[in-house]
């Protein structure tokens, strides 16, 4: 199958976890992704589109038998599985690309039990045998349409009742043929047939394969996007932020001296001042405010009343430091970057 | 004219300092004035790689305005020049990255090539380090993260005006689960120069502080970059072949005496 292999959620080996439980877990949580089983040369995939088993192949094996073949290959301890997740809408585009695979659509599944009916197979002895509840007994049970499970029903949303094979739990998304009524019979026929037939049938399905080269549906398929515009924008402004020219930078120092000194002369009482502003362009720009302020005389009131130049040094560094942030009203944080010197005659 | 060009990649562990590295080295083989910046000035390792860790002078001090470009430059393998950026993270902050332009100013005065080694992403020193340049090699592995970032790169460094010579595919593995180059050349629309292996040599050289274009000639990593060098300046590359002996074969001819 065609998917895109990136970096797995999850690895393990066949013995280290329960490949039934894992398939029910994806199920309960409406994965959206696949599994790669590999054991030996042969790899295998299974495709979920919101938990529910979609396509499959494993090696020359494709569908059904494709996931009987992995079941099988997760009962050897040195099979190695991986869990890779991707977004719904790769899942929607890989489901098309990978048509031969799905063994969800009514199609394919189907269409294999009709083609074994018209070769006058094995189907005539089996149907009745339907009944049984438990499955699990033989390795055979597989070729069921049914995606993964067997003794966990769970993987299928309500197995009770259908034994449907193909059953979709809630395919809203999915067209689902399911409208088949019989099927219960039909699934299990099909137990038996052994592969024999099939494998001609995958081989040229396998040889239709083709591979997309539009730009755009190479994009879906991994799930790629083209950065916009505002986003190249935002990364280059932040660039011309950090490098800011020298005559830039006087600009700046210029431009805050005069504000400060503007809105600290506004104090009362403030005869004068001398602000000298000093920027440092390294990789971030920080800066020195040294203050010359020239007060009138303090009352005698004031006096008594404590420390009245401590507060006034402390109303002068908050005016500055609001005169920063208004500069920079992008980015207010830089107020910390400075160091501001008051000194008071 | 001296051709400063910037290796980038976007992700960081493509192996964008190997190659830089090693195709500096390539180029000095062919007899261009080629000199090596490590532009990575928080994650430098281009000195490691080739061997020449704990220079005294590096990048940081001539950004930091306590030393001069010419007191930073080291003479590497095979004649390239190198200047590195110095693994010590103190002074970091005092870095001036406007005056990265006034440095290269400098070094392409007696220079053919000025290869520049991009620090991975697209913060202020990696676009400093790629807008600084006029010409850029992306590098990326054939995985899905690898080509999403070397694509950022890509359109960003079209908006700045840096004309992009091509991508050259690292660890190139033959997995038909990675992406193959045709794909990496459609989705990046930029073409494939070079396809690099997976090469357990490699790493094997980095181990020993040489670069493999020196340690191993013979290995498909230093051929491939070998005939990128050679493409870059419009020269013939014969690819040198492995022996093809075998280790018993070897073994009796020394047992015999013959060499």
């Amino acid at each position: 199958m065609e998917l895109p292999i990136t970096k797995p959620s999850k690895v393990s080996y066949a013995d280290e976890l329960d490949f039934s439980k894992l398939l029910e877990k994806l199920s309960k949580d409406r994965h959206n992704g696949f599994i790669r089983v590999t054991h030996g040369s042969e790899e295998g995939y299974i495709l979920f589109k919101e938990g529910r088993q979609v396509a499959a192949s494993y090696d020359r094996f494709l569908k059904a038998d494709a996931v009987e073949k992995i079941k099988y290959a997760m009962g050897e301890s040195d099979s190695l599985i991986e869990v890779f997740d991707l977004k719904l809408s790769q899942i929607d585009y890989l489901t098309d690309i990978n048509k031969p695979y799905l063994i969800d659509s009514h199609s394919d599944v189907y269409n294999m039990i009709d083609e074994l009916k018209k070769s006058g197979i094995e189907l005539k002895s089996e149907p009745e045998p339907v009944s049984e509840p438990e499955p699990v007994s033989e390795p055979e049970p597989v070729s069921e349409p049914e995606p993964v499970s067997e003794p966990e029903p769970v993987s299928e949303p309500e197995p009770v009742s259908e034994p449907e094979p193909v059953s979709e739990p809630e395919p809203v998304s999915e067209p689902e043929p399911v409208s088949e009524p019989e099927p219960v019979s039909e699934p299990e026929p099909v137990s038996e047939p052994e592969p024999v037939s099939e494998p001609e049938v995958k081989k040229v399905v396998n040889s239709e394969l083709e591979e997309p080269v539009d730009r755009s549906e190479l994009m879906k398929k991994y799930g790629l996007k083209d950065v916009e515009e505002e986003e190249v924008e935002n990364i280059l402004e932040s660039y011309k932020g950090g490098v800011l020219s020298s005559s830039d930078i006087e600009k700046i120092e210029l431009t805050l001296m005069n504000k400060i000194k503007k809105s600290v002369l506004g104090i009362p009482k403030i005869k004068g001042t001398e602000v000298m502003v000093f920027l440092d362009n390294a990789r971030e720009l920080t800066g020195t405010i040294n203050m010359i302020v020239e007060y009138e005389s303090m009352g005698f009131f004031s006096r008594i009343m404590g420390n009245p130049m401590e507060n006034l040094r402390k109303q002068i560094i908050n005016i500055t430091e609001i005169e920063i942030k208004k500069s920079f009203r992008e980015y207010p944080e830089i107020v910390e970057n400075f160091e501001i010197n008051v000194e008071i005659h | 004219m001296t051709r400063v060009i910037s290796v980038a990649s976007g992700k960081g562990g493509v192996g964008k300092t190997t190659i830089a590295a090693n195709l500096g080295v390539a180029l000095a083989t062919y007899g261009e004035e080629t000199v090596v910046l490590d532009a990575d000035i928080a994650m430098a390792n281009l000195e490691l790689i080739l061997g020449m860790e704990g220079k005294s002078v590096t990048l940081h001090d001539v950004l930091s305005g306590n030393a001069l470009i010419d007191d930073a430059i080291y003479e590497g393998p095979s004649g390239v020049k190198v200047v590195p950026a110095g693994i010590s993270l103190e002074g970091l902050r005092k870095v001036k990255l406007e005056k990265l332009e006034e440095v290269l100013e400098r070094l392409i005065e007696d220079t053919d090539i000025l290869l520049i080694d991009a620090p991975a992403g697209l913060e202020k020193d990696a676009l400093a380090a790629i807008a600084a340049a006029d010409e850029m090699i992306l590098i990326t592995t054939p995985e899905v993260p690898s080509i999403s970032d070397a694509l950022k790169t890509k359109i960003v460094a079209n908006k700045l005006g840096v004309n992009i010579i091509g991508v050259v595919i690292n660890r190139e593995s033959h997995d038909k689960t990675f992406l193959t180059d045709n794909e990496v050349e459609t989705i990046l629309e930029v073409p494939v120069i070079s396809v690099i292996p997976e090469d357990p040599e490699v790493s094997r050289a980095a181990a020993f502080g040489e670069p493999i274009v020196v340690k191993n000639p013979k290995s498909p990593t230093s051929n491939a970059i070998m005939k990128l060098g050679a493409d870059l300046i419009g020269e013939e590359y014969q690819p040198i072949e492995p022996d093809k002996k075998g280790v018993i074969s070897k073994l009796i001819e020394g047992l015999l005496g013959r060499r």
